[in-house]
């Protein structure tokens, strides 16, 4: 008997939660197609409010305010039903203007929302977990089952809740006509339309439901664990969506099915598997990228859902007009490709080197050429070739551990190498974390490149969050949580480059490189090809463009400058650890492109040099002081205002041309 | 006349509807074939299938022998089959000219290292595909036009641009899906001269229109597709005489 029973009885308490946050993921992907990544955090508001009802009083702000200490069962209701509210909120506030805009839009749109309300929710409720209240219900002994197992009355609410709200939304579904007006608008919106469904409001339904599932299950999460926290939204949001895609998205006993499984696979994998407890996670993405590579309509799933619309956020020309008239005709001048301005802009750059003698400040160039590279390499995925991808960081992780892991631990821990004696190695190292990065990357891509639109984000994110747990838990190989120290910095024939205006000047020298090597690849026919699969793979398909090598090279190409840029990043910080590569910083990377610039050269710099400026202006704040997270909320407004009136961003009128120059 | 485009029981089939019933369709080398029938009688199904963007169910294709069937869509473009669509599908976010020159993919070669060198080879093949893709837009009446934005064109001129693209692949056989669809006389008449120039270019050219005035002049020969069959094949003077393609047309039961 040993753990069995009780590992059974574990499984089916988090298949019962993941199943409840899946649905919510199914029903409004089912209904318009949208992966809502803010269903994470709506499960994480689902716990505070009902913690914040149960209690006499809360730190709302840092200020105590009063509370009703509402029972459990009084509380519950009533935080589903708020944030329900809320997801319809957001639905017209954030989806609705999008409706008809392309498709990466409003999930761009779902990841700013999410990075908004985890912010926000963190400064309501500061960033230490908040413990869950002890209530009757909870108290009660539990019920012991052949001496071993141990199985309490609030596990027995949490399966019995979960059942029955199934149960009950596949009656509504079925028989409602509503449910009915739903199904209809799932199978065609347009023709839902005509005869007269009010897709509005069935979109809204989608959205009311699917937020209370994933309330309801973020409080019985809360409760099974005894806490809230603002983050604790985003991993089982993650396994949800992997859940519904398992069973198959946009099916409701899929959704059912596929969390049970999940649920199932990873808890006997943390009892049975030596270790399995660091690894329960990777288990779960990797059965997800399987599934996405040899049945990506899932078990359940009717149809493969994977054939993106045609047309991009970038495609149409904007005129310099309103508000962004000035913005507009600056960047028109200076996006021309004008090979004496581009030699200007340099100049510039590097005489801010010399012109800037605060060590301060120059530290934070290092910065911005480090981020305004790593969007670079990003924006040939996104900009150029139109894919989703939240798994780019790993990639500026895996240079970043290669060169570190070479120089440290290998060259100096086991071999006593000085790594002054072979300065030059970081140099090949450019080119080799760059090159390892882009076969990791193209070995991971090659099953899955021909997949669409969202299948492949979730894919990209699923990567990443493998890369990451390997980061954390290989502590033989990475040295875990605690990172690497003293990586040496980069040097020039023994001259060591340590000072912040020799790392600026050489990370500059590393951006006109890599800017240079984007542009001639993109002013070619490489460049045409992911362009034409951006605007309509169709069409780029029919030209004999072979769509899924382009992608997987576009990948590939992103990929090696992530890797270079993580080994001259490990070099200039000295330390990395698991939490630089964390998914928020491939959040932010996206978007400082979409802010600068989709699919132009000068984007990433301006979105990263505007972005880490605006990080330290905030500094200064007293409302920023008090609630730092408040930047990421104002960033993900930001990038929702962006996506509903300029998806273009700033810098949209610096088009590139894809022709090589004469 | 060799037969160039090959269909045998070609066969398309929707959750149990039959968009095409065993279509067997030959197009002679260095002919203007035209594909007629009633709306939904399976004729842009027909060029999706023959570009490999709808899965048959059962049946083969063959160009000039090779056969083709279940072949992906670029490679089914690569083999020589070029095509146009029914609702445009230009590249928004590029200009004319290079629209034009994503239809010259297949004949680009320079790797990734001489793009990054821009060695004197690469840069010889984009100047030659350059001079071809503004040749091609001169052909189609687009000459000046080549570094305007691609949606910034007229309608007309839209479609003038989707054929031009398509030449660029150097097809043995153009695919045309609707091509005289919403424009005026003078245009149709325009146009369809620019498709016997493409056919004396020695490209043989497979057009789906509802025109029958154009079609019965434009046309060499005919193939009337009705509920996914084929219902008759020849000359436009024999197809239209045909009693089974008139009661289709009117439709009464065939």
């Amino acid at each position: 008997m040993d753990i069995f029973g009780q590992l059974l009885v574990n499984a089916l308490m988090l298949g019962a939660i993941y199943a409840l946050a899946a649905v919510a993921y199914t029903l409004v992907y089912g209904v318009i197609q949208l992966v809502n990544f803010a269903f994470g955090e709506l499960f994480m508001l689902g716990a505070f409010i009902c913690v914040s009802l149960m209690l006499p009083s809360v730190a709302l702000f840092g200020w105590q305010a009063p509370m009703p200490a509402l029972p459990f069962l009084v509380a519950l209701p009533l935080a589903v039903v708020i944030v329900a509210g809320l997801g319809v909120v957001v639905e017209r506030l954030a989806y609705r203007p999008l409706r008809n805009a392309p498709r990466l839009a409003p999930l761009i749109a779902a990841i700013a929302v999410s990075v908004l309300l985890q912010s926000v929710a963190q400064s309501i409720w500061g960033p230490e977990e908040l413990r869950f209240p002890r209530f009757a219900l909870g108290q009660l002994p539990p019920i012991v089952l052949f001496d071993t197992i141990y199985i309490r009355v609030m596990e027995i609410f949490v399966l019995v809740a979960a059942i029955a709200s199934m149960i009950g939304l596949t009656l509504f579904v079925q028989y409602t006509r509503m449910g009915r007006a739903m199904r209809a608008t799932a199978e065609d919106p347009t023709a839902a339309r005509l005869v007269g469904i009010p897709v509005n409001r069935v979109i809204a339904m989608a959205f009311l439901i699917g937020s209370a599932f994933a309330a309801l299950a973020g409080v019985l999460y809360a409760q099974t664990y005894s806490f809230a926290h603002p983050t604790m939204g985003f991993l089982p949001g993650l396994k949800a969506l992997t859940a519904a895609v398992l069973g198959g998205i946009g099916s409701i006993p899929g959704a059912a099915l596929g969390g049970m499984l999940l649920a199932f696979v990873e808890t006997f994998a943390a009892g049975y598997l030596p270790n399995g407890a660091a690894w329960r996670d990777a288990v779960g993405f990797a059965i997800l990228i399987l599934v996405l590579a040899f049945r990506p309509q899932g078990i359940l799933g009717r149809k493969e859902l994977n054939e993106a619309p045609a047309g991009s956020l970038v495609g149409e020309q904007v005129a310099p007009r309103g508000l962004f008239a000035p913005v507009d005709r600056f960047f028109g001048w200076l996006g021309q490709g004008n090979t004496v301005l581009n030699i200007a802009l340099a100049c510039i750059a590097v005489a801010l080197a010399f012109i800037i003698t605060n060590d301060y400040w120059l530290r934070i160039l290092v910065f911005v050429v480090t981020y305004g590279m790593l969007a670079s390499g990003l924006n040939i995925v996104v900009g150029f070739t139109g894919l989703l991808d939240l798994g780019f960081v790993a990639f500026f992780a895996v240079g970043a551990y290669f060169t570190s892991i070479l120089f440290v631990l290998v060259l100096r821990g086991r071999f006593g190498i000085d790594p002054a004696d072979i300065w030059w190695l970081f140099y090949a190292n450019l080119f080799l974390g760059g090159a390892l990065a882009a076969l990791i990357g193209a070995l991971i891509g090659t099953p899955t490149l021909r997949l669409r639109g969202d299948y492949l984000a979730i894919m990209t994110l699923g990567f990443h969050e493998i890369i990451r747990i390997v980061a954390t838990n290989w502590i033989d190989l990475t040295r875990g949580p605690m990172g690497i120290r003293g990586i040496p910095t980069p040097s020039l024939f023994g001259m060591p480059l340590m000072s912040p205006k020799y790392l600026y000047l050489l990370g500059l020298a590393l951006s006109i490189l890599v800017v240079f090597g984007i542009a001639r690849l993109v002013r070619s026919y490489v460049g045409r090809a992911w362009v034409a699969i951006r605007e309509n793979e169709v069409a780029a398909e029919a030209m004999g463009v072979p769509t899924a090598r382009y992608k997987l090279l576009s990948y590939a190409t992103g990929g090696f400058i992530g890797g270079l840029v993580g080994v001259f990043f490990a070099h200039s910080q000295q330390y990395i650890s698991p939490l630089s590569f964390s998914l928020f910083e491939n959040i932010l990377i996206l978007m400082l492109i979409v802010m600068g610039g989709l699919g132009t050269f000068i984007g990433p710099f301006l979105g990263a040099l505007f972005w880490i400026v605006f990080l330290q202006v905030a500094q200064g704040m007293p409302l920023i002081q008090a609630h730092p997270e408040l930047r990421y909320a104002a960033l993900g407004l930001v990038l929702v205002l962006l996506m509903i009136y300029r998806p273009q961003g700033l810098a949209a009128r610096a088009r590139v041309s894809l022709m090589m120059s004469k | 006349m060799s037969v160039l485009l090959e269909t045998r029981g070609l066969t398309v089939e929707f959750g149990g509807l039959f968009a095409l019933k065993a279509v067997d369709l030959q197009v002679a080398d260095g002919a203007i074939h035209g594909l007629i029938g009633p709306n939904g009688a399976g004729k842009s199904t027909m060029v999706n299938a023959l570009t490999g963007l709808v899965p048959t169910s059962a049946g083969s294709m063959q160009l000039a022998d090779r056969p083709l069937h279940g072949r992906p869509t670029w490679e089914i473009a690569d083999a020589g089959i070029a095509r146009t669509f029914q609702n445009i599908r230009n590249f928004a976010g590029m200009t004319v000219l290079e629209n034009t020159l994503v239809g010259a993919h297949r004949h680009f070669r320079a790797s990734f290292a001489a793009l990054l060198r821009r060695s004197r080879a690469a840069r010889e093949e984009e100047e030659s595909q350059r001079a071809r893709a503004l040749e091609a837009l001169h052909f189609v009446g687009l000459r000046g036009r080549d570094e305007q934005m691609a949606t910034g064109l007229s309608y007309g001129h839209q479609r003038r641009l989707e054929i031009a693209r398509a030449l660029m692949l150097q097809p043995r056989l153009l695919l045309l899906d609707e091509p005289l669809a919403g424009m005026n006389a003078a245009e149709k008449d325009e146009l369809a001269d620019i498709i016997r120039a493409i056919r004396d270019r020695g490209i043989t050219v497979l057009i789906i229109e509802h025109d029958m005035q154009i079609m019965r002049t434009l046309c060499d020969r005919l193939s009337v597709l009705h509920h996914g069959a084929l219902l008759a094949d020849g000359t436009p003077k024999e197809v239209f005489s045909n009693p089974l393609v008139q009661s289709a047309y009117l439709g009464q039961a065939a």
